[in-house]
């Protein structure tokens, strides 16, 4: 059976032009008049790939890798430079289509031309559009200008409609990013539910976990060429192995921020392994915080405290000197606290550490750090990896 | 797969298949110009009317020239109807691709679907003002002739002409943003080339012989000419308008086949000038 996407050698070069506004004199003195000074810039390369009917296809890597560029060639929306990328079918992407709305016309009718430019007839939109409102929640405001909208209806309608295309392909762009929990919910209910229609679905992230969870296979971009194609697990491995020996960053930008009145100060967080020259730690290793502070005055009592994060925002653990039974005394002047951990039970990811220093009652902030340090955690020796700890159980046989 | 036709005929029939797009923008554009008025839809009409409200009493009582000119109200219009699709057509089509740079980046369409719902959306207008025109050249008298069926022929050859137009432009503006600006100035010199005010004979008495040829090459006053003979049994000019007509066809392929063209060789661009 011819697959459904087949990508033969495809380039795509950017040209980027340097001086952006350029008058129409200066471009009839150089005689170009369509063209910029511009310098080269191979977005992909040479890549090769083929998606069966009813798969999920990875694609991952880091920012700025491709990954986007490559999913726009599969849309349609742009041309590869070189190559070929044939795709029989319908492509549809999960993607925020508010952009495309018309601020002085309704829900309703923006939901009508918005179907319509994804392709859909007048009958089908007809028989769409109840679910389309359901979906996104706002039935009570569809004969509404969508000018009246808050930015979350907005995008909450705009998803709706693209997720109501009965695609063969459906390409989803970092899912996680849309509205509120128990919408990213339906969100992803939806897709699975695609899945099991057997339609291909084509995943691209950089959370690990969701590639592992849904594909079968995946490519790993980097820098624009494929620099691993295999199973999904196969691929993961590779780009963690990957991701380890260089420290990249793998997630984007953290949240978080830091409050408090600071008249005791968080000077500095340190992170120490069993290799003090290494900013990966491994799962099983021993593992230690020390949180240097700074007090201005005399603090009765401050409460230290830590949390960690998974990088998906799951609270893994938020420990304080007060509900461990530590009395901290006065603190004045500098020095540092530790929280040891011989054992680390993390499994392999990335995590956000937060730290703080509390009055003695915990309602005071007098630094809160929110997420600001991340480190990772390797594999070390532990070959788990489902969930988020290993609890270093003992199975037993008995017969 | 989308935007791989290159051939006219490809494209037509991937037009063709998105023609519920075009209508669904065309119609954005007719109800969003109304949407906040109490009126309403009601304007499209009403506009054109009131229009020739004031035309009709400014010539008849203020300033009467002497023209020689029959029903110069109605005159005027035959000849600013066509001249404000056009206008409205081109200098609204002219920002169509730019203004919807989000949507490019995201949903695979054919682009010229945007240009077309532009001209789409005034052509319904213009054809809604000719409604009032009517009622009104049947009250002051005027009998239509078999020559009534020259307006449909007529606003074809402009509405393809504008397509044809519109692609240009839209398709330049992505990269040289100079050109919506250009894009004014023409309008108004070209106005003033047209025989909108003025019958055309006011010219060509008075200019020299070849200037008559250069005069009608502009599509737009032998369209206007058309429009008059169709609507008002008007008097041509002293010319041989067949061959005039003949032209206007010939300008009105070339620039739909130039034009057209022209948009898809930019279009592979679009995505990535926006």
């Amino acid at each position: 059976m011819k697959p459904l996407i087949e990508a033969s050698s495809v380039g795509k070069r950017f040209r980027i032009s340097h001086h952006r506004p350029t008058s129409l004199r200066e471009r009839f003195i150089r005689k170009q008049i369509f063209k910029d000074k511009t310098t080269e810039l191979w977005a992909l390369r040479d890549i090769d790939f083929v998606v069966r009917r009813g798969e999920v296809f990875g694609i991952l890597g880091s920012n700025g890798s491709g990954k986007s560029t490559l999913l726009r060639l599969i849309a349609g929306v742009m041309e590869p430079t070189i190559g070929t990328i044939s795709v029989d079918g319908r492509v549809g992407a999960l993607l925020d289509l508010a952009a495309g709305f018309h601020p002085e016309l309704t829900g309703l009718e923006n939901v009508e031309l918005n179907a319509t430019l994804l392709g859909m007839n007048p009958k089908e939109i007809l028989h769409k559009s109840t679910d389309i409102i359901e979906f996104s929640g706002i039935e009570d405001f569809i004969d509404t200008p969508v000018k009246y909208y808050s930015s979350g209806m907005l995008m909450r309608l705009g998803f709706s409609i693209s997720i109501h295309l009965d695609p063969d392909i459906l390409l989803v762009d970092e899912v996680l990013a849309v509205g509120d929990e128990n919408f990213q919910r339906r969100c992803l209910d939806r897709i699975d539910y695609l899945r099991d229609l057997g339609k291909s679905i084509i995943l691209v992230s950089h959370d690990m976990r969701q590639i592992r969870q849904m594909c079968s296979r995946a490519i790993w971009l980097n820098e624009g060429c494929i620099e691993h194609a295999g199973n999904a697990e196969e691929v993961v491995q590779a780009y963690l192995a990957f991701a380890d020996s260089t420290d990249t960053e793998i997630i984007g930008p953290e949240h978080g921020g830091r409050w408090g009145t600071r008249e005791i100060e968080i000077t500095d967080v340190e992170l120490r392994g069993e290799d003090p020259s290494h900013r990966v730690y491994q799962c099983g290793d021993s593992l230690t915080v020390r949180i240097h502070y700074n007090a201005h005055r005399a603090i009765r009592d401050p409460v230290f405290g830590l949390a960690i994060h998974r990088s998906d925002g799951l609270h893994i653990t938020g420990p304080n000197t007060r509900t461990d039974g530590v009395s901290t005394g006065t603190v004045e002047g500098s020095g540092y606290v530790e929280y040891a951990v011989h054992n680390i039970p993390l499994l392999p990811g990335v995590y956000n550490l937060s730290v703080a220093i509390y009055d003695s009652a915990i309602r005071h902030p007098y630094d809160h750090q929110d997420r600001l340090h991340r480190f990772r955690i390797g594999k070390g020796t532990t070959l788990e990896r489902e969930g988020v700890v290993t609890l270093r159980g003992v199975w037993s046989l008995n017969t | 797969m989308l935007n791989t036709s290159k051939t006219f005929p490809g494209r037509v029939h991937l037009l063709w298949e998105y023609r519920h797009l075009i209508g669904q923008l065309a119609r954005r554009d007719v109800l969003a110009r109304y949407k906040k008025s109490v009126l309403g839809f009601v304007w499209s009409l009403l506009h054109p009317f009131l229009m020739m409200v004031v035309l009709a009493v400014v010539f008849s009582y203020v300033g009467r020239f002497n023209t020689g000119i029959k029903h110069y109200p109605a005159f005027i219009l035959c000849g600013y109807l066509p001249w404000l699709f056009t206008a409205t057509s081109l200098s609204t089509s002219v920002r169509s691709i730019v203004d919807a740079g989000n949507l490019l980046h995201k949903v695979a369409f054919p682009r010229e679907v945007l240009p077309l719902a532009v001209v789409g959306a005034n052509l319904f207008n213009f054809v809604l003002a000719l409604i009032p025109l009517f009622i009104y050249i049947s009250v002051i008298g005027v009998r239509f002739s078999s020559m009534l069926l020259l307006l449909p022929a007529a606003i074809l050859i402009q509405t393809l002409l504008l397509i044809g137009f519109s692609f240009i432009l839209s398709a330049a503006h992505v990269t040289i943003r100079d050109v919506g600006v250009i894009l004014e100035v023409v309008l108004l010199a070209w106005f003033y080339l047209c025989p909108v005010f003025y019958p055309p004979s006011l010219v060509l008495d008075q200019a020299p012989a070849w200037f008559s040829n250069f005069y009608f090459i502009n599509p737009m006053a032998t369209l206007m000419v058309v429009y008059r003979v169709a609507l008002l049994n008007a008097a041509t000019p002293n010319l041989d308008m067949r061959v005039y007509g003949l032209i206007t066809v010939s300008i009105t392929v070339i620039v739909l086949a130039v034009g057209w063209r022209f948009f898809l060789w930019r279009q592979r661009s679009f995505v990535e000038e926006l």
